[in-house]
């Protein structure tokens, strides 16, 4: 180390005293010159060096960032494959473009406003709304008097990390009872009437899988579809289609982006639900028309 | 003199030991950042969209690319591979993470900063907890721009591979 430093500022020295060429006494001159030639040498070997070991530095570099694009690439591709779907359900109900699941599409009369109800089955306020509001909703529509079609979120996994994805595995148990039975709305409704007290305890694999598909009324070859569709999650990648519709959507409809479940619109239109503090379905109506 | 076979502890400023802790330290912090968040790429990609700074389906690949790059950044901090680069490196992540968490609070939004994984809607806007956020930020830029103004430390691969720097017109910088 300090080698090095004696022979830069040797060669710094030379390099600043040309006046050897001027030195009078012959024997001098060429006895500096030959040290000036050395000194001139071992700069270009440290050069060379330099360059050397600046050569290692890039190709250790470019190594590391090769290996880590190969190593990302590969853990994301070991994590794709290992949340891929095993096979894939379609619900039944799918709304065009897989927004949601339409209720009752086929007895909507022509005209009517669309209603959209934005929810999460982690979360106590859609809990509320829905006992509230959900079988209003679900008459009116199969009266057809709208058109009414339910977005899952499944935003609340990431607050409620003690749950291990309830939402999400919710969503997918409730989308598969659509695409293996025609239960979707009461599997809908177990969920929430069995929606732990504690936001946060999420529900278990048993409870969705086998508790609440039975308590929906499923059985016989149909639960046995139903829990092959939850064991392969085979409604996974509508969920998540679903999942980031609804979250776009929604940014969009709120200040600043942040939203809240439930949220409810009408023909694309946030309804005001603070303004709901009536249950009755007459308040519900009102709030629909009011919505514009 | 020291030389390239003298034990690590012989002949050392003390402010190759303050890289040493700043590398681990900072290293350390950006790497569990990383792990704990590329379990759940989706939640990351969640969180980013939250802050309502970058658009849609750039903040989704942000959120899904950043745990990686957070682990191989701090990887290289701990071993000591180009400190001057992933000293800077650091300091530039801290930067904009200060930077993506003072426009929450101006914006007066109300999350969890999401750092360490789990960034979720709070119930009330908490400038105490955005100004704790901002100081640990802080302080570990400063520890990212020590090691890229002083990389020289212990421990560091890039000794063990590359050597000493051999400049041999100029003085040492370092």
């Amino acid at each position: 180390m300090a080698k090095n430093k004696d022979a830069a500022k040797a060669a710094g020295a030379t390099a600043a005293a040309p006046s050897g060429a001027q030195n009078p006494t012959g024997k001098a001159s060429a006895k500096e010159s030959a040290a000036s030639r050395r000194e001139a040498l071992r700069v270009e070997q440290l050069r060379e060096q330099q360059r050397a070991r600046r050569n290692k530095q890039l190709k250790v570099g470019a190594l590391v960032l090769v290996l880590a694009l190969l190593l990302g690439l590969g853990g994301w591709g070991l994590w794709r494959w290992s949340n891929k779907p095993k096979s894939t359900n379609t619900p039944q109900h799918a709304a065009a473009g897989n927004t949601g699941i339409a209720i009752a599409a086929d007895k909507a009369k022509s005209g009517v406003r669309k209603v959209v109800v934005y929810q999460d089955f982690q979360c106590p306020g859609c809990k509320a709304f829905d006992t509230s509001y959900g079988q209003t909703l679900n008459d009116m529509a199969q009266r057809g008097e709208i058109a009414l079609e339910l977005r899952t979120l499944t935003f609340l996994d990431s607050n409620l990390p003690m749950s291990d994805h309830a939402s999400q595995r919710a969503a997918v148990a409730a989308t598969c009872a659509d695409a293996t039975t025609d239960n979707y709305w009461q599997y809908f409704q177990t969920v929430y009437a069995h929606q732990p007290e504690k936001e946060g305890q999420g529900y278990t694999d048993e409870q969705l899988r086998s508790d609440f598909a039975q308590e929906a009324g499923i059985s016989g070859d149909k639960l046995t579809a139903f829990q092959q569709c939850y064991a392969d999650k085979g409604t996974q990648d509508f969920v998540n289609t679903v999942d980031s519709n609804a979250e776009k959507e929604l940014a969009a409809l709120y200040p600043k982006g942040q939203f809240s479940t439930p949220s409810v619109t009408v023909d694309g239109k946030l309804m005001d639900l603070r303004k709901l503090t009536e249950t009755t379905p007459e308040a519900l109506k009102a709030a629909i028309d009011a919505t514009k | 003199m020291p030389s390239a076979t003298a034990p690590v502890w012989r002949g050392r400023a003390w402010s190759d030991w303050v890289t040493l802790a700043c590398r681990i330290i900072l290293g350390g912090v950006i790497f569990a950042a990383g792990v704990l968040k590329v379990g759940d790429l989706e939640g990351s990609a969640r969180t980013v969209r939250r802050y309502q700074i970058l658009p849609y389906d750039l903040a989704g690949f942000v959120g899904y690319a950043l745990p990686w790059i957070e682990v191989a950044l701090g990887l290289l901090l701990i071993i000591g591979l180009f400190t001057r680069v992933t000293g800077a490196l650091g300091a530039l992540m801290m930067a904009v993470y200060i930077g993506a968490i003072a426009s929450l609070w101006a914006r007066h939004m109300s999350l969890d900063c999401g750092c360490f994984g789990n960034g979720g809607v709070k119930d009330v806007f908490d400038p105490g907890a955005y100004a704790l956020d901002i100081a640990r930020d802080v302080a570990l830029m400063a520890l990212g721009i020590f090691a890229a103004w002083h990389p020289r430390s212990p421990l560091a691969a890039e000794r063990a591979l590359f050597g000493d720097p051999i400049t041999p017109d100029q003085e040492y910088e370092e």
